[in-house]
């Protein structure tokens, strides 16, 4: 996997979530096929920073029922986190297009 | 149940009540079991035998132990006062058993004492000394922690402040003080995990290791002329960079203008001036303080 700067994984999780609740499970699986494996993320690692995410009140998490009738926890964005998504997306793009700019590479 | 930051602990030790924590345990292994159940599920539908699914789900998955530690740490953030509350009775029995050496020595050979200041004398004038065969960290000692995982962007040199502790990127202040090289990298993967795509794999090393022995003291505050090096993490284009304190205990800092600082231990400092430059920015402010001299 290529190497990341600090703070990808919270724009990747927030970004996924965006599409509303999901099961840690939905999000790795998600990560992984939009990504066409580039980003196949440790799948394990994923836990403690949902965890990370929200206590600092970027998510929130409830138990449900999956798919399978089995219980889980699903995570969503609440406004703090979409407030946060805009955010990061924001600094990525900028970080992006200034590195595009020097390199001679455009990023639409 | 979801479990927000703020939840109810024993002030006194900082634990969750018992049953609360155990509830939280357990749902931290029904959450990591409802994970492997579905990635097994989902090989077996491929065509794999249920424990080759199994197998493979556990190592897609990562090192378990570590993972699971890591997620305890964020649902129960409380364990950590448990944990420098050890760390500092663990730092006191280090100090006496040091001074009752120290008596030793001196009674042994007034010799060998006066070489040995003389030693440490011409260390000091020399500011740090050159690295030492030594395996465990000590206040003052510059560290090299560098990230051999997947991700980058949190390697780095870092100085072990006076209370012990070394400024994380992201992962704010860490005690390492008395914990030996292996024991400081076991510690980095663990608050690390949270932050990383990847298994964090640290390395640490000791770049410089001082020689003259400064005793830690969690109360040590801010004085007239000390050098402050201060930043927001939350905004450090906006807010980072050293200032003097004055003859009258203030520091004069962008925004904020002249404010008291003198008499304030680092940690207060921070709070103090996290809460003042709440209202400059919508995202709350994330201030670190590193005190750099005298």
């Amino acid at each position: 996997m290529p190497a990341l700067p600090p703070g990808t994984l919270e724009l990747l999780v927030l970004s996924v979530l965006q599409k509303g609740a999901m099961h840690g499970y939905a999000i790795a699986s998600r990560l992984r096929e939009q990504s066409d494996e580039v980003l196949a993320v440790e799948e394990g690692t994923l836990y403690p920073a949902l965890h990370r995410m929200e206590r600092k009140g970027w998510l929130t998490s409830e138990w449900r029922k999956n798919e399978t009738g089995r219980r889980a926890r699903f995570y969503s964005l609440s406004d703090d986190g979409k407030a946060r998504l805009v955010e990061a997306r924001r600094d990525w793009a900028e970080r992006t297009s200034a590195v595009g700019r020097v390199i001679g590479v455009e990023f639409s | 149940m979801a479990i927000g930051p703020l939840r109810w602990t024993f002030p006194w030790t900082g634990r969750a009540p018992a049953r609360e924590r155990g509830e939280v345990l357990d749902e931290i292994d029904e959450e990591l079991a409802h994970h492997l159940e579905l990635a097994t599920r989902d090989g077996v539908a491929v065509g794999l035998d249920h424990d080759e699914a199994r197998a493979q789900a556990m190592q897609r998955f990562g090192d378990l132990t570590r993972i699971r530690r890591a997620c305890e740490r964020q649902r129960l953030p409380g364990e950590r006062l448990m944990w420098k509350t050890f760390t500092v009775l663990a730092s006191v029995a280090a100090l006496w058993t040091t001074f009752e050496w120290r008596a030793e020595v001196r009674a042994k050979s007034v010799a060998i004492e006066q070489l040995k200041e003389a030693l440490a004398a011409a260390e000091s004038a020399r500011g740090v000394a050159a690295p030492v065969a030594r395996d465990w960290i000590q206040v003052g000692d510059l560290v090299q922690l560098r990230n051999l995982g997947g991700s980058s962007g949190y390697d780095g040199a870092a100085r072990v402040q006076r209370d012990g502790q070394v400024l994380l990127r992201d992962a704010g202040w860490l005690r390492i003080e008395d914990l030996s090289l292996a024991e400081a990298r076991d510690r980095l993967n663990e608050v690390y995990t949270p932050y990383l795509m990847s298994a964090p794999n640290f390395t640490v090393e000791l770049l410089e290791a001082r020689a003259d022995r400064v005793e830690p003291v969690e109360a040590i505050v801010v004085k007239p002329f000390d050098v402050l090096t201060v930043i927001d993490e939350t905004h450090p284009e906006d807010f980072c960079g050293d200032v003097r304190v004055e003859r009258d205990g203030t520091a004069f800092l962008p925004q904020l203008g002249s404010v008291p600082v003198a008499g304030k231990t680092r940690a207060e400092l921070e709070s103090f001036l996290s809460s003042k430059l709440v209202d400059y920015f919508i995202e709350p402010p994330t201030v670190r303080v590193i005190v750099t001299g005298g």
